[in-house]
């Protein structure tokens, strides 16, 4: 029996491997990866394990192994021991495969520099196998999305390091890659260059990717990332999600900025949360936004933001304040401390 | 790995199609380069300058015959040009990628490094192979003017030797990019070994133990001028086998030593 010309067979093959690839959840596992340089160990027994479609931040001083574990990754050095897999494939044993779903963008890297933005976005796209047909318009795709819409016919070596930069975040992307390995993403960018990234890394991450970046900057860890791994002298530190981190203290308290659409009650609000014991405080910023202060983590910001939502008062933004970062950096402050 | 891990390398360039795109992409850098109008300008103020000499001396040693005017043509600057045309569009070819940090643009990608030193030695060579083909249609031009048609089978053979050893010279170059990492010390360093050690190698080794070196590169080269002269045939050495064995080899030699060195090179 045939249906649509293909037979029972075919069709149950290519259900199969429909179902493959809608289990496949993308993944980035180091096991025991160790670097040494001479007597310098970059990387002791590094065990981490990323998987889904999210964004982890990769959190460490200088001389930590962050690069050097992405470098491993990208196959740009070997590791001493140990495997690295993307995807379940070992990248020394087959790179073409770890990388064909990956986004790579490590330290600051250089484009040839008398191709056209256009041009140098073209070769990545034919390297990484997008179909003929499409590439222009991927091309097109990614230059808007890191919006160099007016330099795509510019010479690279023209560029300022933002340009570059937002280039090479171009050609990491053009593949439309799975997984996106980023070693301080909005490094040489200005401030309005460095909204912007985050802003396309958040919207990545919305588009099922799992993303895996480095960074020294701390707000931009907690704006961005759900989990965080900290590492220092080669060593994993921590792996957790930033509000298990920011909260590990039982009393550690953080504080969020609610905002509305609307001017609200504060008197009301507070009479509504008044039953999530872990609210410590309210405060009134103006009339449409809020400042409150809670522990307890994921499950007291979940039942705030439920209760929030189901008063229907216009609620329009939840993100943490400064106090989180400030959280965080304590964390991240005594655990260094504690190893150094 | 699962049968979805193998979904996701369908659609990506085989490693030959993938070297092919290196290759073109690598070409139009370099073509849009300064570097190759330099190479291109050298290549033709030589020409020109010979063309001058040879319309304004009319040196009895270049017109008394049209082998005579293709033997001195090239004898005189052959190996010259070779060797800048080498160093300049290859000396620096991998060394490059670490240097100007192009390689952490180009490693990255579902591609091995084998593609991109072959994709890179490929557009060195059409590049070179260009500089020389430049060289090679005034020299014709004036062989023309002064001798109209009678074009000496010998200059076609030179020709053809002359982009074989095109291909050792930028194996030597590739080479030592690999091992050096550093643009400016490996062309250097080429230049010394094409135009000085090898020569002096040649003659200390003749000198010293009376027997013919053939493994040397220079002592290989000299076979594009020992075409072009009347006993070419006759000649006891090079013989054109040994001098294209020669070269051949130091182009696989070098070129595979270079790719392993760049395989195993980190961007630390």
């Amino acid at each position: 029996m045939t249906i649509d010309g293909l037979s029972l067979l075919q069709m149950s093959s290519k259900y199969i491997q429909g179902v493959f690839l809608l289990c496949a959840v993308p993944s980035l596992e180091a096991v025991s990866l160790s670097k040494r340089y001479g007597t310098l160990v970059a990387l002791a027994s590094l065990n981490l394990k990323l998987q889904g479609s999210k964004c982890v931040g990769f959190l460490g001083p200088n001389g930590a192994g962050k690069t050097t574990t992405l470098k491993i990754f990208s196959d740009m050095i070997r590791a001493s021991e140990g495997e690295a897999y993307i995807n379940g494939v070992e990248i020394k044993a087959n790179k073409r495969l770890a990388l064909a779903s990956c986004g790579v963008l490590v330290e600051t890297p250089e484009i040839y520099p008398a191709l056209t933005a256009r041009e140098a976005l073209s070769m990545f796209a034919e390297i990484k196998g997008v179909p003929k047909g499409k590439r222009s318009e991927r091309v097109n795709e990614v230059v808007a999305e890191v919006r160099m819409e007016d330099w795509i016919d510019g010479k690279v070596g023209k560029f300022s390091k933002g340009m570059k930069q937002r280039i090479n975040i171009a050609a990491a992307l053009i593949g439309d890659p799975e997984i996106l390995i980023l070693d301080e993403p909005t490094s040489g960018l200005d401030p309005r260059g460095m909204a912007e990234v985050r802003e396309i890394l958040k919207s990545l991450k919305r588009r099922n990717k799992l993303i895996f970046m480095s960074s020294h900057l701390l707000n931009e860890v907690t704006d961005i990332c759900d989990e965080v791994a900290l590492i220092n002298k080669g060593r994993l530190l921590l792996y957790d999600s930033v509000m298990n981190v920011v909260t590990r203290n039982a009393d550690a308290e953080v504080e969020f900025e609610v905002q509305f659409s609307r001017p609200v009650d504060k008197s009301a609000i507070s009479s509504a949360l008044a039953p999530i014991k872990s609210v410590r405080s309210i405060k009134e910023i103006d009339s449409r936004t809020l400042s409150i202060s809670f522990s307890g983590g994921n499950s007291a910001q979940e039942a705030i933001v439920s209760e929030l939502a189901s008063m229907n008062i216009g609620l329009l933004n939840f993100r943490a304040s400064n106090s989180t970062i400030t959280a965080l950096e304590d964390v991240y402050l005594s655990l260094i401390k504690e190893v150094t | 790995m699962t049968e979805a891990d193998g979904e996701r390398g369908v659609g990506l360039p085989g490693t030959i199609s993938q070297m092919l795109i290196v290759a073109k992409y690598e070409l139009l850098n370099l073509r849009r380069s300064r570097r190759f109008n330099l190479v291109l300008a050298m290549v033709i103020s030589t020409s020109a300058v010979l063309t001058v000499v040879v319309g304004y001396y009319r040196p009895h040693s270049f017109l008394s015959s049209p082998l005579a005017f293709y033997g001195n043509w090239s004898g005189l600057s052959m190996l010259l040009i070779l060797t800048f045309v080498g160093v300049f569009l290859g000396g620096d070819s991998i060394s490059s990628e670490f240097q100007s940090r192009t390689g952490y643009s180009m490693i990255g990608n579902p591609m091995s490094r084998a593609a991109l030193y072959a994709g890179k030695f490929l557009a060195a060579f059409t590049a070179s192979v260009l500089a020389l083909l430049a060289f090679e249609i005034i020299e014709g031009a004036n062989g023309l003017f002064y001798f109209g048609g009678r074009v000496p089978i010998q200059f076609f053979i030179s020709s053809g030797l002359s982009i074989v050893a095109m291909l050792s010279i930028l194996g030597i170059a590739f080479f030592l990019s690999s091992l050096l990492k550093n643009g400016s010390l490996s062309m250097l360093i080429e230049t010394i070994l094409l135009l000085l050690v090898f020569n002096l190698m040649a003659q200390v080794i003749e000198g010293l133990t009376r027997t013919q070196p053939w493994y040397d590169l220079s002592y290989a080269l000299q076979l594009l001028s020992a075409v072009l002269t009347p006993s070419w045939m006759s000649l006891a050495s090079p013989s054109v086998f040994e001098g294209l064995a020669v070269m051949i080899g130091y182009f696989v030699a070098c070129g595979i030593a270079g790719l392993v060195i760049f395989q195993r090179s980190e961007l630390a």
